[in-house]
Parts: structure tokens; C-alpha cells; sequence
């Protein structure tokens, strides 16, 4: 069996800059916990500093997972400059995960002879595939599996966990809408459907940009996929996991897997 | 037949022998301030795991603000449903109020919370321990939300 090499990734990497992701893009909800049906209004922008908007990221393929299951479309949504927004209609009892991304999308590279660097392009796998010309070399294909998410609850809160078992996932620990400054949370990942054993998680305190540093703690998950975080004060946090396999014997392509989570730590 | 009756008799008597009767005073200290709203307050009886055990008083109005009673939210109020027959009613001015409650407690370590809150205002969360025997009166003083705590737990 050709081993796998999984490499522990932060977000912000190089030689991909058709992606935003120098920057860490991000969901941020106006409320994450609620004693009463709402609409929840939700930015959605990538920046340096997390939770400043930057720039606002295309609204396509946002999706709303109510309790029960069902998957609706973001209320009125707009990409502006800076930021993008929707709305989010909470109204059945339980949790709603509204997420962003999570579906495969590929990128190639290859070199055109007399052409000073390589050509880079993204897209639908057989789109891209047809677009190479026959003289092309070093041909080389990336999978990137990126998901955003973020939990609002009304009343109880519900398991409502993702379970696509592609890329990485939040599973299980505890929910994202009962997280208090006073006690260590604990969270479990999965990449692909397996615990994401061995990956690094980053955890980011709001407002990095009124700081001297991110203030970025990391973690190492565990056999289960988990760890245990300590919240320094009350306030937004984002986590985000991230991985690359690179091509080998067994994989005919790199895969790069990224996932970013924001939520609420409330003052008990 | 009638041994079975009997039987069934005897313990229902024996289970009341064992009730509490908590006796609460508790007061909302008046405000000055230019926009005042009348404090949303639970009162629980929680065991050592912090997890609410009884109701005991509910004051609140808009559900919308209902998960900023944040302990009382965390620990039980998320999962309650209202109205609670004897516990749940409107907000009240600042006054002095006096609650009784009264039924079974479990033993061990219980913990009487009384918890705040004011629209365009502060939080505040009070805890007091009961005594183990249920007999006795703890006393305690808010200092921004709540006004003095006095209560009287008896075992009868």
C-alpha cells in the first residue's frame, strides 16, 4: 500500500494566487444563539485581519442546512467590494449550519513552450482538462476541498453536523453554540470521513487588528481528530484546519483541504 | 388486593415527609438612569454539575431576550418550556419581592442562583449555597442588579 503523505497545512500558502487565501475568508453571523425565530444577518469577506472586512467573496454556493435536514438558499444576497452579505431565516428549533464551499474544485498548471512562467487555471475538472494544449508539459493538477462554516441555533441546540466524508469536517465535541470563556472546548474533525489525526488547528481571537500579534493559538489533533481549546476572553473566534497530500504513486493528483469555522465564546 | 392498596398508601405518605419549603426575598434595587427597562431575572436551584434542577422564578417578556439570562440559558433555560406553571410570569419593578417555593430536592450539593439582566443595562448572577441539611437561611447582596437575597430553606 503506497503511503500517503499528509503534510499539516496553515491556510495561508504559497504559489496558489488565483486564491484568496493569503487572506483567511470567513463567515461571521450577527448572532449565534437565539431565544426567539429571527433572520440573521451574515458577512461573508476575506482579510488579514480577522472578522475586518476586506474583500467581498461571490455568494455562490452558500448554503443553509436547517434541523431537520433541508437545504435552502441565502436570503437576498449581494457581493459588494468589501463584503458580502445574506440573510439566514431562523426560524425551526434546532441548529442551522450555513456553509460555504465544500465541493471539489480543481487547478491546473502547465508550461506552454516559449513562455516565460507557467500557466495556472482553475475550474470543472474535464473544463480544464479540454482547455491544455496538446504541447503542453509539465502538466499538473491540484483538488482543493475548501469549506467555510458557521452554526446559529434557536433554543436547543442540535447535532447538525457536515457528513459528506470529503475534506475536512467538524463531527462531533461539543457544539459550537455552548462554548463559555470558563471551560475548555473540545472539537473533532474528520478528512475524509476518517479522524484527522496528526493536522494543525488554528485558533484566532477577534480583532487582530486592534493587537501587536494574530494571537493565533495552535493545536495538534489528536488520534480522534480532536482537541481541547482554551478561550483567553469572551468573543468571536475563527478555527480553521488545513492539509495537503501531495501527488504520489497512489494519487494522481495533489489534494489540498482546507476548513474554517467561526463562533462564539460568551463571558459565563 | 387491599395489602397492595395499602402498601402503595403508606409510601405515597412517606415521600412527602421529605419536602423542602424555600422562602425567598429578593430585591430589584431602583435605577436612575435615563432609559429604564425592567430586569429579566431567573431563580434556579442547580446541583454540582451546574445543571438546573427546579425553576423557581421566571420574569422575562420578548423570548427575544430570553438567551441573555446567559447562566440560566446555559444551563437548563434553553431546553425549558414555557410557561411554567408557578414560575414564569412579566418583569417587576424595583421593589422587594418574596417567593416561596416548595417540593422535593435531591441530596448533596445544591446551589440557589438568582440571575439579572436589563435590556440597555448590566448582568448580574448571585449564587448561594443551600445547607446540606435544608434547614437554615443564606443571605447574599447584588451589587449592581440585584438588591439583598435572603432565603429560608425548611425541611418538613
Amino acid at each position: 500500500m503506497k503511503k500517503q503523505l499528509i503534510v499539516a497545512l496553515t491556510v495561508s500558502v504559497m504559489g496558489w494566487p488565483l486564491m484568496a487565501d493569503a487572506h483567511k475568508r470567513w463567515l461571521l453571523p450577527g448572532d449565534f444563539s437565539l431565544s426567539d425565530a429571527e433572520q440573521v444577518s451574515v458577512d461573508f469577506s476575506a482579510s488579514n485581519n480577522i472578522f475586518s472586512v476586506d474583500k467581498g467573496m461571490s455568494t455562490e454556493g452558500i448554503e443553509v442546512v436547517d434541523p431537520e435536514g433541508e437545504v435552502h438558499a441565502p436570503i437576498n444576497p449581494v457581493q459588494r467590494k468589501r463584503r458580502s452579505i445574506f440573510d439566514v431565516e431562523i426560524d425551526k428549533k434546532g441548529t442551522y449550519r450555513v456553509l460555504s464551499g465544500g465541493k471539489p474544485m480543481y487547478f491546473a498548471s502547465y508550461q506552454v513552450p516559449d513562455e516565460e512562467k507557467p500557466r495556472r487555471d482553475r475550474g470543472a475538472l474535464q473544463a480544464l482538462k479540454a482547455k491544455i494544449p496538446s504541447n503542453a508539459s509539465n502538466v499538473s493538477f491540484t483538488e482543493s476541498v475548501s469549506l467555510l462554516e458557521t452554526y446559529i441555533s434557536l433554543g436547543a441546540p442540535s447535532n447538525n453536523f457536515g457528513s459528506t466524508g470529503k475534506g475536512i469536517e467538524l463531527v462531533g465535541g461539543d457544539h459550537p453554540n455552548t462554548l463559555y470563556a470558563d471551560e475548555p472546548s473540545r472539537f473533532v474533525f474528520h478528512l475524509n470521513g476518517q479522524p484527522a489525526k496528526g493536522l494543525t488547528l488554528e485558533v484566532t481571537p477577534d480583532g487582530s487588528i486592534y493587537r501587536d500579534e494574530e494571537g493565533t493559538v495552535s493545536y495538534t489533533l489528536d488520534d480522534k481528530g480532536a482537541a481541547e481549546v482554551e478561550w483567553s476572553v469572551a468573543g468571536r473566534y475563527f478555527l480553521e484546519v488545513g492539509a495537503r497530500v501531495d501527488k504520489s504513486d497512489a494519487n494522481d493528483m495533489a489534494k489540498r483541504y482546507g476548513y474554517g469555522l467561526t463562533v462564539e465564546v460568551l463571558k459565563p | 388486593m387491599r395489602k397492595l392498596i395499602a402498601a402503595v398508601a403508606l409510601t405515597a405518605v412517606a415521600s412527602f415527609a421529605q419536602a423542602e419549603r424555600i422562602t425567598l426575598e429578593l430585591v430589584i434595587p431602583e435605577m436612575q438612569g435615563v432609559e429604564y427597562h425592567r430586569p429579566y431575572v431567573a431563580v434556579w436551584i442547580s446541583d454540582d454539575s451546574r445543571q438546573i434542577v427546579e425553576h423557581v422564578a421566571l420574569w422575562v417578556e420578548q423570548e427575544k431576550w430570553w438567551r441573555d439570562l446567559r447562566s440560566w440559558w446555559r444551563r437548563g433555560g434553553a431546553y425549558a418550556q414555557l410557561p411554567i406553571d408557578g414560575v414564569s410570569g412579566a418583569t417587576r419593578k424595583p421593589g422587594t419581592y418574596t417567593l416561596s417555593w416548595e417540593g422535593q430536592l435531591p441530596e448533596g450539593e445544591l446551589t440557589l442562583n438568582l440571575e439579572a439582566v436589563r435590556e440597555v443595562g448590566g448582568r448580574e448572577h448571585v449564587r448561594l449555597a443551600l445547607p446540606l441539611d435544608r434547614n437554615g437561611t443564606v443571605k447574599a447582596q447584588g451589587s449592581k442588579e440585584l438588591g439583598q437575597i435572603v432565603a429560608r430553606i425548611t425541611h418538613h
